[in-house]
């Protein structure tokens, strides 16, 4: 795998992809905080990475789709509307969506990083353009317990 | 005014040629003159050449794809629409064969093969070299030599025009215009001055370039014309291409959506805007490097790389690669040793996969544009958006691997507790954690418990009894939520004054707390009055849920909350912040005079004054056991002219359960006047009441040169009511009269120790007795007496005063 002669390079580290998407999010706030605009390389970039769940989020972002939930007790979760009108609960801890997108391409074929849900999460954070809701207890407990891990 | 040319160049397709709206409207120069009149024009033309190819014979293609318009729009949108057609040049079919990249929510992954007949050639219109900032605008000119490539306006029109396509999807039509503009790019390849020579000008991650934007953003206002008509122009011409590869099975998330409009003006308008640009570009770039075999390495911006490792994660392949210098010319092979350079890591989408498949010891070039990204934590630098890359040379591997799958290694999926950051961030800051919130403190003290059992053994004991005293404290959040933490027992009742010294109006930290339990408004009405004697808050509060640029607005602070924690915890439970001295948040107490709180209607509330102490009444031997009574009085209740019902003394009721530090419980044993600040005293019925959390503090005697007069120290003789019919029990008052009898019935006498004034006295002897408090022997006792005396006054004529002395 080396090539010949003294040079010597080290191996791979486990995984990348992770660490390009973070620097991506990072980036997109940055540049968000000081010009209020996503230029257009970074968006070839995020859909260079995320392939096509990327302009599915960006659409989604657009529509202002994403909602922070929190409750009294302290618990927050992300809430996304899809663009079937259906709401998907998404974790803040943990990175899950119950849409199947996720669990066919993410869990099951390991072929993306995420659903455009969870995408969508990530862009409207860093953008700061979350909507921002507070719930009850009460009904903080009934959308987690109804929402189909 | 348009006028339609038609040329046969094959039996089976047809070509049309689009009006000279193209000549005046897309050159260059003529760009920002496009009016509405050339749209008007070309949309006319548009239904006239879509009328016509009603009547022209048709040969329909046995297999077409119903979605053709993902196809002939991306063709549409990669041919340059600046053309003008002139002249004839070669006629050679070129086929041009691009996969779709990345599908879109309903685009499906075909191969599509176009084909092409070339007719004309385009007018050599002078190239635009304009200086470049960034990706975007460099795979502009990948497409077209103008500077500003056409954007489609993807709303209306793609919707519109996949009707009218769909009307004539059986339709033959050729694509005349592509093979033009395919030569203009050739043509242009050859000339000096390539246009496809860019800086390297990836997208790095660390300087905001924000230039890029201004750029990108200007070129599209000069490309709106007449985009729409020419689209649809285009279509029009465009050969059904053939569904090579049949329909990937979709993925849950593609199916059942129909087409949407994106928002117009928003990201993903945008982003679909440049993914289609770019994947023209692609297609554009494959076509030609296949067609020519010549590479022309020495450009700059071509990366090349002879590739060391090979990881698969998400479909994506991550190469890591080494730089090369690019060899020398017409020896491909030859791979000079390049100096140490570090390694790049290089990430290609399945697309380019299918078609490189890199496998280590391969060579690799990559044409820009791409992207480069600096990944913090990472030591390599990423390379993106690698679509424009070319295997140059193979390693012996690749000769006997088939499969690209098979080569890369599978990374392990990736644990779900992975966040990417910022989630992380957004959390320590929206959500303060329950176990690190910052309280500012108003000291308070209270008794030990509230339950009868343990006031009764205070008083039975007194103070400096074994039971303790609880130290207590009242905190307030950011959020406006109080609570009252029980800490632990107060070693002396000094120690009270060390702590609101060091914790008063301080923001603390409150470690290890536990919760007692959570009181209402109702059963507590002392401490309510106290929390509302704090409200509302010299701050904004913060509120649940508000995002932190809704902190900044002044929001009404609403009620005061009607319920509270108690808490309890240690001493060392507080750590008071080393950041601001005095916090935000602290509400110190607003001294009030007397009379001011005298006048006030409330029935019932809390408040703070300083007053002077003419009179102590204890209710037990020793102040500090029992009860304590006070008479107080301060300058604004004694003012020359007090009117009604004013009076000139209140009463304080002292209870047990109010701390006195031995200071202040010294003042009080002693018979002269003093004058001390009672803090967050009860007043209920006209009367006040130190109880929990009220605080007795001597003060000193000169006045304060800040503080205004009315709290000044009294420097006339007291002036006290004169006894009247509307006194109150326990006030002091003055009385003068005549004395006019005694009440010999109930008048007593009794000896009393001299030294400590007990009238516990033993009798030893006849004349001596023994004091048991003070444990002396007396030999003459002092004689108390106690008789009441009638008084006359002349104020009172039908009352009896009595007067016990």
């Amino acid at each position: 795998m080396f090539t010949s002669g003294e040079r010597v390079f080290r191996k791979m580290r486990s995984s990348f992809l992770p660490s390009v998407a973070k620097q991506l999010f990072k980036d997109i706030q940055k540049i968000w905080k000081e010009t209020s605009q996503i230029p257009d390389d970074l968006l070839i970039a995020l859909k260079f990475v995320f392939g096509p769940s990327a302009l599915q989020a960006l659409d989604l972002v657009d529509q202002r789709s994403v909602t922070c939930l929190s409750s009294p007790s302290g618990r927050q979760t992300f809430q996304v509307t899809g663009g079937s009108g259906r709401m998907y609960i998404c974790l803040v801890s943990c990175h899950f969506c119950p849409c199947p997108a996720f669990a066919y391409t993410v869990l099951r074929r390991n072929e993306g990083l995420l659903c455009k849900h969870l995408l969508a999460v990530y862009l409207s954070q860093a953008m700061g353009v979350m909507q921002q809701e507070t719930v009850s207890d009460q009904e903080m407990t009934t959308l987690l317990s109804a929402t189909s891990f | 005014m348009s006028s339609r040319k038609r040329k046969k160049y094959s039996t089976d397709i047809k070509c049309v040629y689009f009006p000279d709206e193209l000549d005046h409207s897309l050159l260059k120069a003529g760009k920002e003159k496009d009016t509405a009149l050339s749209v008007a024009s070309s949309i006319k033309s548009w239904e006239k050449c879509g009328d016509s190819f009603l009547n022209t014979p048709i040969t329909k293609k046995t297999t077409s794809s119903g979605k053709t318009l993902s196809a002939i729009r991306k063709l549409s949108q990669a041919l340059a629409f600046d053309t003008c057609v002139t002249e004839h040049t070669e006629e050679e079919p070129l086929h041009i064969a691009w996969s779709d990249s990345d599908k879109s929510e309903d685009e499906t992954k075909d191969l599509h093969v176009l084909q092409v007949v070339p007719k004309k050639r385009f007018l050599k219109t002078p190239r635009y070299v304009a200086p470049f900032h960034s990706y975007t605008s460099a795979l502009d000119l990948l497409t077209d030599n103008y500077e500003e490539p056409p954007v489609i306006d993807t709303d209306s029109d793609i919707v519109q025009s996949e009707e009218e396509v769909e009307r004539d999807s059986g339709q033959l039509i050729s694509d005349c215009d592509s093979n033009v503009s395919n030569e203009t790019l050739e043509e242009t390849t050859s000339k000096s001055t390539n246009p496809l020579e860019l800086e390297i000008s990836g997208y790095e991650s660390d300087d905001a370039n924000n230039t890029m934007t201004s750029s990108t953003m200007n070129c599209d206002e000069g490309r709106q014309r007449s985009v729409s008509h020419w689209v649809r122009s285009a279509q029009a011409l465009l050969q059904t291409p053939q569904k090579v590869t049949e329909k990937q099975s979709k993925t849950p998330e593609d199916s059942a959506k129909k087409r949407r409009k994106f928002q117009s003006g928003g990201l993903a308008e945008r982003l679909h805007r440049l993914q289609c640009r770019q994947r023209s570009a692609i297609s554009f770039w494959r076509h030609k490097s296949v067609s020519e075999n010549s590479t022309a390495v020495d450009r700059p911006g071509v990366l090349v790389l002879e590739v060391l490792e090979v990881q698969e994660e998400c479909s994506m392949r991550l190469v890591l690669c080494e730089r090369r210098t690019p060899p020398a010319e017409g020896h491909h092979d030859d791979q000079a040793p390049s100096e140490k350079r570090a390694p790049l890591l290089v990430l290609f989408n399945k697309e380019t996969v299918a078609q490189l498949n890199p496998l280590p010891k391969d060579v690799i070039h990559i044409y820009p544009p791409w992207q480069s990204l600096s990944v913090e934590g990472v030591d390599y630098d990423i390379i993106l958006n690698t679509h424009f890359s070319q295997k140059v040379s193979f390693s012996a591997e690749s000769a006997v691997t088939s499969l690209p799958s098979l080569t890369a290694p599978k990374r392990t999926p990736y644990s779900l507790d992975k966040v990417f950051g910022l989630l992380e961030g957004c959390m320590t800051t929206e959500e303060p954690n329950k176990q690190d919130v910052h309280f500012p403190i108003r000291d308070s003290i209270t008794g030990a418990g509230h339950c009868q059992s343990l006031l009764d053994a205070i008083e039975a004991l007194g103070q400096a009894g074994s039971v303790g005293r609880l130290l207590c404290v009242l905190v307030q959040d950011s959020y406006g939520m109080f609570s009252m933490v029980q800490l632990h027992l107060l070693a002396s009742t000094d120690d009270l004054h060390k702590y609101s010294q060091m914790w008063q109006g301080r923001t603390c930290l409150l470690r290890n707390i536990k919760v007692v339990q959570r009181v209402t408004r109702e059963r507590h009405t002392r401490l309510f009055g106290l929390i509302d004697s704090l409200w509302p808050p010299l701050v904004p509060l913060k509120y649940h849920g508000g995002t932190a640029s809704l902190q900044n607005e002044s929001r009404a602070a609403g009620p005061p909350p009607s319920f509270c924690y108690l808490l309890c915890g240690q001493e060392s439970s507080v750590e008071p912040s080393e950041n601001q001295p005095v916090s935000p948040l602290y509400f110190p107490p607003t001294k009030q005079t007397l009379k001011e709180l005298m006048q006030k209607e409330q029935k019932f509330c809390r408040c703070s004054f300083v007053a002077t102490v003419l009179y102590n009444k204890k209710q037990a031997a020793k102040v500090g056991q029992g009860n304590l009574w006070l008479a107080l009085t301060d300058p604004s209740l004694q003012e020359e002219q007090l009117e009604r019902p004013l009076r000139r003394t209140v009463t304080l009721c002292v209870n047990t359960s109010c701390v006195l530090t031995s200071s202040v419980l010294e003042a009080l044993n002693s018979s002269s006047v003093c004058r001390m600040s009672f803090i967050d005293v009860v007043k209920e019925h006209g009367m006040f009441v130190c109880a929990e959390q009220s605080v007795i503090k001597l003060c000193p005697l000169e006045p304060d040169p800040t503080v205004s007069s009315s709290l000044g120290s009294l420097d006339q003789p007291v002036r006290l009511d004169v006894l009247d019919s509307e006194v109150t029990p326990s006030s002091l008052c003055v009385v003068s009269g005549v004395i006019v009898g005694v009440d010999e019935n109930t008048a007593y006498s009794w000896p009393a120790c001299n030294y400590c004034g007990s009238d516990h006295l033993e009798m030893l002897t006849q004349q001596r007795f023994h004091c048991v408090s003070c444990k002396s022997i007396l030999d003459k006792p002092e004689t108390k007496a106690q008789l009441e005396v009638i008084l006359s006054q002349s104020s009172l004529k039908d009352c009896t005063v009595k007067i016990k002395v």
